[in-house]
């Protein structure tokens, strides 16, 4: 397994741990007092990763190369894909608003940062499997 | 309409070539040993200048490194 393997297994791992976590801490919330402010921890898993840079990088001294041409093409493709796919989502979910609620109806002004956020879980999300995808593709036969 | 396919010899020359490792290709290549076995297998396009190392470190030609095979459909 290379380092954006590594990293893309964590990304998942904290990002799912993030959202069982902070469910499970709104529906207590919303039991208990009948309303959540935990909605802004979802935002937790965007900071954690953003010091991954420092994670599973070459041993001083080491000559192995770690990254090469086709890791920078899988990388490239995944983040491609992750942002197509936010786009359709977003799009996708302002016009199902539209028609569900109404055009004269309104939303609680936290949507749009939570929006924000899941906006940004669900591109480490779907970058991160694109990156396994490819990779497990193009390693079927993993032998000398 | 025609199909383009390139074809490699990496696995026998490898052989050939003192039974050279994945992983010494690799190094020799300054690529990952990840990258070798999907060039290998196909799976992977290598640019011109990794196929030019390949070759290089094959101590073999890019023609008989790499086949181009068009095959009509």
């Amino acid at each position: 397994m290379n380092r954006y393997q590594k990293l893309s297994w964590l990304n998942l791992i904290v990002i799912t741990a993030t959202i069982i976590i902070t469910t499970a801490a709104i529906a207590i919330e919303i039991h208990i007092r009948g309303f959540s402010t935990y909605g802004f921890w979802f935002i937790t898993p965007l900071v954690i990763l953003q010091f991954k840079s420092y994670l599973f990088k070459k041993p001083q001294g080491s000559d192995k190369v770690i990254s090469d041409e086709r890791d920078s093409l899988i990388i490239k493709r995944a983040v491609s894909i992750a942002y197509t796919t936010f786009w359709i989502v977003l799009v996708a979910a302002s016009f199902l608003s539209f028609l569900i609620i109404g055009p004269r109806n309104s939303v609680p002004t936290i949507t749009l940062p939570l929006m924000v956020i899941g906006g940004g879980l669900l591109m480490k999300i779907v970058c991160s499997v694109a990156i396994l995808v490819q990779y497990a593709k193009g390693a079927a036969d993993d032998t000398e | 309409m025609t199909q383009n396919n390139v074809k490699n010899n990496i696995r026998r020359l490898r052989f050939e070539n003192g039974e050279m490792t994945q992983q010494q290709l690799a190094d020799k290549a300054d690529v990952t040993r990840q990258t070798i076995i999907a060039v290998e297998q196909g799976k992977y396009s290598p640019s011109l200048a990794l196929a030019f190392r390949i070759a290089n470190a094959l101590n073999a030609k890019i023609e008989n490194v790499f086949e181009y095979e068009e095959q009509d459909q």
